[in-house]
C-alpha cells in the first residue's frame, strides 16, 4: 500500500518534470546557431529563400507562441512535422522505435545472460585464476570503441564467414534477429563489462554480511541460498545500472546505429538536431523524457522488492 | 568444501586488517608508467607530433615508428605519448568531480528523503531526460569545440549514474544495525552519513568509476566520429581512433594503437579500482 | 491388404480417394516450385533487383527546392527534362524534346515534344504539363530560380510543342534547361498538390517510379510501366539502402548485400581495385574543391596576401593527403571538365620562396592569426583543414581550427561571420556560367560571400552570357578565369572524381559528370 500510494505521487511528479524538459529543451535548440531552412536548403539558397521558408514554417513568430502551438498539436496527438522529410512525426516514429527497442532489449539480454555466469564465476573463485581471467578478459571489450568492434564483426561475420547481414534492419521478425545479432551483441560489450564487474562486487559484499549467515544458519544449502538471498540483493545496483543504462542506450546507441545502418531512434535524433528539425527533437525529447522517468521510477520500486530491508519514499 | 571451511574463510577475510592488494600495486605501477611516458614524451621521441611529411604516410610499425605513422606521416607512438597527458586529464577531470559530487548529492537523499530526495532525483530525471548528444551540440556550438567545453557536457550529466548507485544503497544501509545504534548514541546525521554510511554505500560507485574512466574516453572517440570532439590535429586518443577509422584495412595501427592505450588505462583504473574497493569493504565491516 | 485389420479395410475406400487427393497436391506443390523457378520478365541469369548502397539519405523528392545530391540523384532516375546532360557533361541530348529550334533573333525556343512519353499514372506526357513544370520552377523561390529567370513566357503551342520566349538572346539557355530543377510533373499533380506531396510521392516519366519509402533508411524503385523505351529499364526493381558508414558500406559491396555503393573514402580505392570481384570506379565530375577567403577583414582584403597563400599551398602533397593521389590539382576557378575550361592556364603552383616574397611586399607583420571554419565529421574537410595548417605556418600564418557541425558552420559562412571557410562547388549545367556568375559576380552569393565585387568582371559576366558566338564566348570565358587568378579572391584547391564500387556483375552503370548515376542500363548477372 505504501508502494503504491509512492508510486502514484512519483507519477504524479512526472508530468511537470516533463513540461520543464520540454522547455528547457525548446530553448535549447531554438538557440543553436543554424536554422532548418538553412540546413534544409544548404549553402547556396538565396537569403530570400531561406526567409520564405522561414515564415512557412512558422519560425518568424515569437518563441513563445511557437512553444504554445507546439504544446497545442501536442494534446491532440499531433507530434509536429519533420521539416526535413515533410512528413508527420506520428508516421516516422513507430518504425524507428520499434528498431530501437528491439535492440536494447537484445543487447540487455545478451549483456545480463553474458554477465550471470561471468560474475557468479568470479565472485565464486574470488582473487584465484579464474576470478582473474574473467576481470581480465572483460577489460578488452569495455576498453574497445564500439565502432571498431561493429567493424571488426562485421568483417569477420558479414564478409569472412558470411554468416550474418551487413547492414540494414531486414523485414520481418526472424530478419530483424539476423540483422540485429551484430549490432546487439557490439552494444552489449561495455555494458556486459560493467555488469559483470559489479554484479561480482555485490555478490562478494553480500556473501560476508550476517544476514546470509542467517539464512544458512535456517539450513538452507548453498545453492538456495546463492540464488533466493544473494542474487537478489547483490541485483540492487545492477538494476539501477541497468535502468540508468536504458535510458543512456536509447541515445547513446547512435553509433552502432549509424555502423550498422539501423533506422533507430539515436540516429534520428543526432541526424534531427544537426539538421535542426525542431519538432522531431522536441517530441523525442518527450518521449524520452517520459521514458527515462518511468525507468527511474520502476527501478525504484523493484529495489525493495529485492530486498526487503530497502524502504523507497 | 564443506559450508564450515567457507564460513571460516569469509570471517577471516573480515578480520579488519588491511593488507596492501596485489591489483593496486600493479595498478599503481601503470599509472607511473604512464604518466611518466606521457611527461617525458618529448625525451622518449624525437618526432613532432604535428609533424607531417607526406613521403611517410600509413607506414607500418617498424624500426623506425614503432607505433606506424598515420595518414600525415605523423609518428602515432609519439601522438600517443603525447596524447597521454590529455586523455589522462579528461578521464579524471570528467569522472573524478562527478564521482564527487553525484555520491555526495546521490548519499544525502538516500539518507534524508523526503524532499531532499524529490528535489535531487527529479533533477536526476530531468537530465537523464536531455539527450546528451543535445547538451554536446548545444556547448560545442555555442562555446565551441575543445576540451574544456567536451568536460563540462560529460561531466554536467556523468554525475548522475553515481547519485543514483550511491542512493541505492544508502536506501539499504540507513536500516541497518549499526546506523541505529549510531543514531542511539548521539552521533550528528551528517557525522552517520558520512564517516559510516557512506564509506560502505559508496563501493558500487567506485567501481563504476574504474570502468567510467575508460567510457568517458571512449566518448571522446564517439563524439569525434560525429564530428563533436576535440579540435584537430589534437593527438587525444579518441579522435585519433575516430579520424584513423576510415584506415582500419590499410593502415589498422592509426586506430588500434591509440584504442590499446585506452585498453591499458582501462586496465590499470580498474585495477585500482578494484584494490580500493576492497580497502573500503574490509574497513567498513 | 487382403490381410489388413478391420479398420483399414474400411478406410480402403476413403484411403484411396486420400491417396489421390494428396497425389493431386503434391502436383500442384511441385508446379507451384517450378512456377517459382520459371523465367520472370527478367532476362536469364539476371539479377530481378538492383541494390545500391549511398553515404546519405533522401529526404525530400522535390526537384525545385532540393539542393542535396542524394534527392537530386534519386528523383534523376524518376524524371524526365525537355533536354538532358549527356554522360561526359560537355553537350546535350533529347529526352522529352525531340528536337528543339531557335528563331532568328534568339529569343524564343520551340522545343518538340515526343509523344510516346508517359507518366508512371498512365497519362501521356503534353505540353501544359511541361508549362506547368517549368513555371512552377521558375515562380518558386528557391535555390534553382535563377534556372529560368531569362524565361519570360512559357506557352503550349498545341499538345506537343512548347514555346518559350526569353527577355533577350540568352548564351547558356539551353544548359539551364537542362538543369535538373526543370524536371516534367504532371500538370494535375501540380495543381491538386497538398504540401509535401511533391517531396513524398513523386510523379514523373522516367524508366523508374517511386514504390515504397522507409525514410532514412531505404528508397524502394520499380520500373515504370509506362515507360516509353521499351526493355528498359533493363532490371525492374532498384533499391537504394543509406549505409552511412565508410567501413560497413564497403563491407556490404564486397560481402555482396549490395551490388554497387557510392562514395568509398579515396583512401579505400587502390584496395578495392585490386579485389578481383569489384570494379572501383573513378569518375570525372564537375566537382571543385575551395577556400573561400572573406576578402572584407584585414589582411585578407590585401591581395598580395591573398596570393602569397596560394602559392604556399603545395596541392599535389594535399592532393596525397586528402585524395590518396586520384585527384587533380586546381588550376582556374573552373571544374576541369567545364566547357571553355583553361586547359593551358597555370594557376598558382607551390612556390614558398615567392609567397614569401608576396608577404613581404604586402607589409603584413608576421605572425598573422587566421580562423578556419569547416565542416566538422567531414571525411575530407578535416584533412585539408589540418594539412593547411602545416603549410600556412610556414609563411607565419597560424590557422585556428575551428570545425563545427554542419548546421552552424553555414549559418556563419552565410552571415559572412568567416575568415577562411573550406567549401566546395559542382556544376549542374554543363556551362560556366552558374559558377561564374555564383562565384565571382557579387549579386547572388556575395560572390562564395567573399564580398568580392569587380566591375571590370561584373562587365565580362554580362557579355559571356549574351555572346552567341562560340569563340567570341570561349575568350570571354578565358578572360573571366585570368582575371580571378589575378584577383584570387579565393583559393582553388583540387578537383576531384566521383567514387564507385561495384561488384563486376553489374553492367552499364553510368554516372554523369554532374554526379547523377544513370540506372536505366543495369544488368546485374547472378
Amino acid at each position: 500500500m505504501h508502494l503504491l500510494n509512492y508510486a502514484i505521487r512519483r507519477i504524479g511528479q512526472t508530468l511537470p518534470v516533463a513540461l520543464l524538459v520540454t522547455v528547457l529543451i525548446f530553448m535549447l535548440i531554438k538557440l543553436l546557431p543554424g536554422d532548418p531552412a538553412t540546413a534544409i536548403l544548404g549553402e547556396r539558397a538565396s537569403d530570400e529563400a531561406v526567409r520564405d521558408l522561414y515564415r512557412q514554417w512558422g519560425l518568424d513568430r515569437p518563441l513563445w507562441q511557437q512553444y504554445v502551438m507546439y504544446m497545442r498539436n501536442l494534446v491532440t496527438g499531433d507530434l509536429g512535422q519533420s521539416l526535413r522529410y515533410r512528413t508527420p512525426v506520428t508516421e516516422l516514429l513507430p518504425r524507428r522505435l520499434g528498431v530501437t527497442l528491439f535492440l536494447v532489449t537484445y543487447s540487455i539480454a545478451l549483456s545480463i545472460a553474458l554477465a550471470v555466469p561471468l560474475a557468479v564465476i568470479a565472485a565464486t573463485h574470488r582473487d584465484r585464476w579464474p576470478d582473474i581471467l574473467v576481470r581480465a578478459l572483460i577489460t578488452v571489450p569495455l576498453a574497445s570503441p564500439a565502432f571498431w568492434l561493429g567493424i571488426l564483426f562485421l568483417i569477420v561475420f558479414a564478409l569472412k564467414l558470411g554468416w550474418l547481414p551487413a547492414a540494414g534492419y531486414g523485414e520481418g521478425f526472424t530478419d530483424h534477429l539476423r540483422h540485429l545479432f551484430l549490432p546487439a551483441l557490439t552494444l552489449a560489450q561495455a555494458f556486459t563489462a560493467v555488469l559483470t564487474r559489479n554484479l561480482r562486487s555485490s555478490l562478494i559484499d553480500v556473501q560476508t554480511t550476517t544476514y546470509v549467515d542467517f539464512a544458512r544458519a535456517k539450513g538452507l544449502d548453498r545453492q538456495a541460498v546463492l540464488f533466493r538471498h544473494i542474487l537478489r540483493a547483490a541485483l540492487l545496483p545492477i538494476v539501477t545500472l541497468i535502468g540508468v543504462r536504458i535510458s543512456f542506450a536509447i541515445g547513446g546507441s547512435v553509433v552502432i546505429e549509424t555502423v550498422f545502418a539501423l533506422p533507430g531512434l539515436g540516429s534520428w535524433m543526432v541526424e534531427s538536431i544537426l539538421s535542426r528539425d525542431y519538432m522531431v527533437v522536441q517530441s523525442l525529447t518527450l518521449a524520452f523524457a517520459f521514458g527515462a522517468m518511468l525507468i527511474n521510477l520502476a527501478t525504484d520500486l523493484v529495489y525493495p522488492l529485492l530486498d526487503p530491508r530497502v524502504r523507497v519514499g | 568444501m564443506s559450508t564450515l571451511v567457507q564460513e571460516q574463510r569469509i570471517v577471516a577475510d573480515t578480520g579488519g586488517r588491511p593488507r596492501l592488494h596485489p591489483a593496486m600495486v600493479i595498478g599503481g605501477l601503470m599509472l607511473l608508467v604512464i604518466v611518466g611516458a606521457s611527461l617525458l614524451a618529448p625525451v622518449l621521441t624525437s618526432y613532432d607530433p604535428d609533424g607531417q611529411d607526406f613521403d611517410q604516410i600509413l607506414l607500418a610499425p617498424g624500426a623506425r615508428h614503432l607505433f606506424g605513422t598515420d595518414n600525415f606521416g605523423r609518428d602515432v607512438l609519439t601522438r600517443v605519448l603525447y596524447g597521454a597527458r590529455i586523455d589522462l586529464r579528461i578521464g579524471i577531470l570528467a569522472v573524478v568531480f562527478p564521482f564527487l559530487f553525484g555520491s555526495l548529492v546521490g548519499s544525502a537523499a538516500g539518507y534524508f528523503g523526503g524532499w531532499v530526495d524529490t528535489i535531487v532525483m527529479r533533477t536526476v530525471d530531468v537530465i537523464t531526460a536531455v539527450p546528451f548528444l543535445v547538451l554536446v551540440i548545444a556547448i560545442v556550438a555555442f562555446l565551441g569545440p575543445g576540451e574544456v567545453n567536451i568536460l563540462l557536457a560529460i561531466g554536467s550529466v556523468g554525475w548522475v549514474t553515481y547519485s543514483r548507485l550511491v542512493r541505492g544503497e544508502v536506501l539499504r544501509e540507513k536500516n541497518l544495525e549499526y546506523v541505529a545504534a549510531a543514531r542511539a548514541l548521539g552521533f550528528h546525521r551528517w557525522r552517520i552519513l558520512l564517516g559510516h554510511v557512506l564509506p560502505n554505500a559508496v563501493a558500487p560507485a567506485i567501481i563504476f568509476l574504474a570502468s567510467d574512466v575508460v567510457l568517458v574516453i571512449l566518448t571522446t572517440a564517439s563524439l569525434g566520429f560525429l564530428g563533436l570532439g576535440v579540435r584537430p590535429p589534437s593527438p587525444e586518443w579518441g579522435m585519433m581512433i575516430s579520424e584513423g577509422r576510415e584506415f582500419l584495412s590499410n593502415g589498422w595501427w592509426v586506430a588500434t594503437m591509440p584504442g590499446f592505450a585506452c585498453m591499458y588505462t582501462g586496465l590499470m583504473f580498474i585495477l585500482l579500482g578494484d584494490g580500493i574497493a576492497d580497502l573500503l569493504r574490509v574497513k567498513g565491516q | 491388404m487382403q490381410n489388413s485389420p478391420v479398420r483399414l479395410q474400411t478406410t480402403r475406400g476413403v484411403g484411396s480417394l486420400r491417396n489421390a487427393r494428396m497425389l493431386f497436391a503434391l502436383m500442384i506443390a511441385v508446379g507451384l516450385m517450378f512456377a517459382g523457378l520459371a523465367p520472370s520478365s527478367a532476362a536469364p541469369g539476371m539479377k530481378k533487383v538492383i541494390k545500391f548502397g549511398v553515404n546519405r539519405a533522401a529526404d525530400d523528392l522535390d526537384p525545385i527546392t532540393q539542393d542535396a545530391n542524394p534527392n537530386i540523384w534519386a528523383f534523376t532516375q524518376i524524371y524526365q527534362f525537355l533536354v538532358k546532360v549527356n554522360v561526359k557533361g560537355n553537350g546535350f541530348e533529347p529526352d522529352l524534346a525531340e528536337r528543339w529550334t531557335t528563331s532568328p533573333d534568339g529569343k524564343t525556343w520551340t522545343f518538340f515534344l515526343r509523344k510516346n512519353a508517359r507518366f508512371s499514372t498512365g497519362d501521356t506526357v503534353k505540353a501544359n504539363d511541361v508549362v506547368a513544370s517549368l513555371k512552377r520552377a521558375r515562380d518558386t523561390k528557391g535555390p534553382w530560380q535563377w534556372g529560368l529567370e531569362a524565361a519570360q513566357d512559357i506557352k503550349a503551342a498545341d499538345d506537343f510543342t512548347v514555346a518559350i520566349t526569353l527577355k533577350e538572346p540568352w548564351a547558356p539557355f539551353l544548359a539551364d534547361i537542362s538543369l535538373f530543377s526543370n524536371a516534367i510533373i504532371p500538370e494535375k499533380v501540380i495543381k491538386n498538390a497538398k504540401p509535401g506531396d511533391i517531396s513524398n510521392k513523386p510523379v514523373g516519366s522516367g524508366p523508374f517510379m517511386l514504390v515504397e519509402w522507409k525514410k532514412g533508411e531505404e528508397l524502394v524503385l520499380k520500373a515504370n510501366p509506362y515507360y516509353y523505351e521499351k526493355g528498359y529499364p533493363k532490371t525492374q526493381e532498384l533499391r537504394i539502402k543509406y549505409i552511412p558508414d565508410d567501413n560497413a558500406r564497403i563491407i556490404a559491396v564486397q560481402s555482396g548485400d549490395v551490388d554497387g555503393i557510392d562514395y568509398p573514402p579515396f583512401s579505400r580505392m587502390a584496395e578495392l581495385g585490386r579485389d578481383p570481384k569489384l570494379e572501383a570506379q573513378l569518375n570525372p565530375s564537375t566537382a571543385v574543391s575551395h577556400l573561400s577567403l572573406n576578402n572584407r577583414l584585414s589582411p585578407l582584403n590585401e591581395v598580395k596576401f591573398r596570393q602569397a597563400l596560394a602559392y604556399a599551398i603545395d596541392r599535389a602533397a594535399l592532393v596525397k593527403a586528402v585524395c590518396f593521389g586520384v585527384c587533380t590539382p586546381a588550376t582556374t576557378f573552373l571544374p576541369m571538365t567545364t566547357p571553355m575550361f583553361n586547359a593551358s592556364s597555370k594557376g598558382y603552383p607551390y612556390d614558398l620562396a615567392k609567397a614569401k616574397q608576396l608577404m613581404q611586399e604586402s607589409g603584413i607583420p608576421t605572425p598573422v592569426n587566421l580562423k578556419l571554419l569547416f565542416w566538422a565529421n567531414n571525411a575530407v574537410h578535416t584533412p585539408t583543414a589540418v594539412a593547411l595548417k602545416a603549410m600556412w605556418a610556414k609563411i607565419g600564418v597560424n590557422l585556428d581550427l575551428e570545425p563545427l557541425d554542419r548546421a552552424a558552420a553555414t549559418t556563419k559562412y552565410r552571415a559572412n561571420n568567416f575568415q577562411v571557410y573550406i567549401t566546395g562547388w559542382t556544376n549542374d549545367i554543363p556551362d560556366p556560367s552558374q559558377l561564374a556568375a555564383y562565384e565571382l559576380g557579387f549579386t547572388e552569393s556575395q560572390s562564395y560571400h567573399s564580398g568580392y565585387q569587380s566591375k571590370e568582371m561584373d562587365t565580362l559576366l554580362a557579355r559571356g552570357l549574351r555572346e552567341m558566338n562560340p569563340e567570341k564566348r570561349r575568350q570571354i570565358y578565358y578572360d573571366v578565369q585570368d582575371l580571378a587568378l589575378k584577383d584570387s579572391p579565393l583559393i582553388w584547391l583540387y578537383y576531384s572524381p566521383y567514387t564507385i564500387a561495384i561488384n563486376k556483375k553489374m553492367k552499364g552503370l553510368v554516372q554523369l559528370a554532374t554526379g547523377p548515376w544513370i540506372f536505366r542500363n543495369v544488368t546485374v548477372s547472378e
